[in-house]
């Protein structure tokens, strides 16, 4: 009987778990990647749901960013770099849809200022459908004497309202 | 017989060269040299001014690559400014909001920031005329920031000497950390300068928000106060002595702990 009881409470916190993650409003804040320059960084898909009307749209979702640090001492000091952050709803049929874009400008090794387009404020699913999968994708721009990667210097996480 | 040595000083030489070889893999060759310049400001703030130098076809640093010029609270002291990084809507040029920073910054500083880009952009301009040097950025207006102070700068960093690359060159530039323990907080914060250590500053801050050197450089600290706050300076003279994100002592003080700041000291290193 106990033991039947205890398997019953493990499928139920499994399924309670299974549903938090599903319906997930936004990721925890994570230590940004360590980049290495001219090459694409793609982040791990999420699913999120909206809780705004009946269909994912492309103004719900967004990308916080904060905890900026400067790149490691390896990177030249350049300010003609960039980095671009995109956000994409994975699409499994078609291309991958691009919502947002991010651009990062630099002033040495500290960052200048984040420039932020929406692409997509319009449905980002088929009508009706209200969860999204998204992903991001980061690009530094390489300078030819950087020698080794960016190290992690910022805070991210990404989400829909 | 000579045939024999032949082969045997062929293999030698190959076995010396094969080591020389992996030696260099080991160690990337760096393509930039940094000579930069540091002054201490109202206590709390460092500025910098570094001249960038790239390799010419010879392999020498002489070909120019760019000035930065800006400064550093690195225990985020400075409370008379509000320091950010500016979100600007793409579509509109509005500022939407400013992300937060590890570090207090001129180019972060709401007060500071355009003056400190104005700076720089003079320095990488076609403009930038030493001749002149002195009326072109009292031309810019600058409340903040002393133009003194940076022309002295600027002059200082194009003396400092050559050097190799240093030990922590796979760090960043600048970085800031906190840990909290039981009856406050530690805060650590460093510059690198071309993988050297230019700066550390470390100080407690108590449960009320108050900084363990102000309230020693108030002379309202008590005697194991005083300690802690002397030992702090040591452990700072010998971090930069030593070039070493290291301490060897076994202090535990009456506002922090040996323990925590090897800690701490460790995630720095680590930080990559």
């Amino acid at each position: 009987m106990k033991k039947k009881f205890f398997s019953m409470l493990s499928v139920f916190t499994l399924l309670c778990l299974g549903v938090v993650n599903v319906f997930a409003a936004e990721t925890s804040y994570m230590n940004g990647p360590s980049i290495t320059p001219e090459k694409t960084y793609t982040g791990a898909t999420r699913s999120f749901t909206t809780g705004n009307g009946d269909t994912a749209k492309g103004s719900d979702t967004y990308v916080l960013f904060n905890d900026f640090g400067a790149l490691q001492v390896n990177l030249v000091s350049w300010s003609n770099r960039t980095m671009t952050v995109r956000l994409y709803e994975e699409d499994t049929t078609n291309y991958d849809d691009l919502v947002k874009i991010y651009l990062w400008t630099f002033s040495g090794r500290s960052l200048d200022q984040v420039t932020v387009t929406t692409k997509i404020t319009g449905n980002i699913e088929s009508s009706g459908d209200k969860t999204a999968e998204l992903f991001l994708e980061f690009d530094l721009t390489k300078n030819s004497s950087d020698t080794g990667k960016s190290g992690s210097f910022f805070k991210y996480k990404y989400g829909m309202n | 017989m000579m045939k024999k040595i032949l082969f045997l000083s062929f293999l030698f030489i190959l076995v010396l060269s094969g080591c020389r070889k992996s030696e260099d893999l080991s160690k990337p060759t760096i393509n930039f040299l940094d000579k930069c310049a540091y002054e201490t400001v109202d206590d709390d703030w460092i500025y910098y001014f570094c001249t960038s130098y790239l390799r010419d076809q010879e392999g020498n640093f002489t070909v120019l690559n760019e000035y930065d010029f800006n400064g550093f609270d690195l225990l985020k002291k400075d409370t008379s400014d509000e320091f950010g990084i500016p979100v600007v809507d793409g579509d509109t040029g509005e500022i939407l909001e400013y992300y937060t920073t590890d570090v207090n910054a001129l180019l972060y500083g709401k007060k500071t920031r355009d003056e400190t880009k104005k700076i720089n952009y003079y320095f990488n301009s076609n403009d930038f005329n030493y001749d002149t040097l002195k009326d072109d950025l009292t031309k810019l207006n600058l409340k903040y920031i002393d133009v003194d102070l940076v022309i002295n700068l600027y002059e200082k960093s194009l003396q400092v000497d050559e050097k190799q690359f240093g030990e922590y060159g796979s760090l960043p530039f600048v970085k800031t950390i906190d840990k909290k323990i039981s009856n406050g907080t530690i805060r650590i914060g460093y510059i690198l300068n071309y993988g050297y250590i230019e700066c550390i500053k470390i100080d407690f801050i108590d449960k009320n928000g108050e900084f363990l050197s102000e309230i020693v450089e108030d002379n309202r600290a008590t005697k194991e106060q005083k300690d802690d706050y002397n030992e702090i300076v040591r452990l700072e003279a010998e971090i930069i002595n030593k070039q070493k994100l290291e301490i060897d002592n076994q202090y535990d003080g009456k506002t922090f702990s040996f323990v925590s700041l090897l800690q701490m000291l460790k995630e720095l290193k680590d930080y990559e």
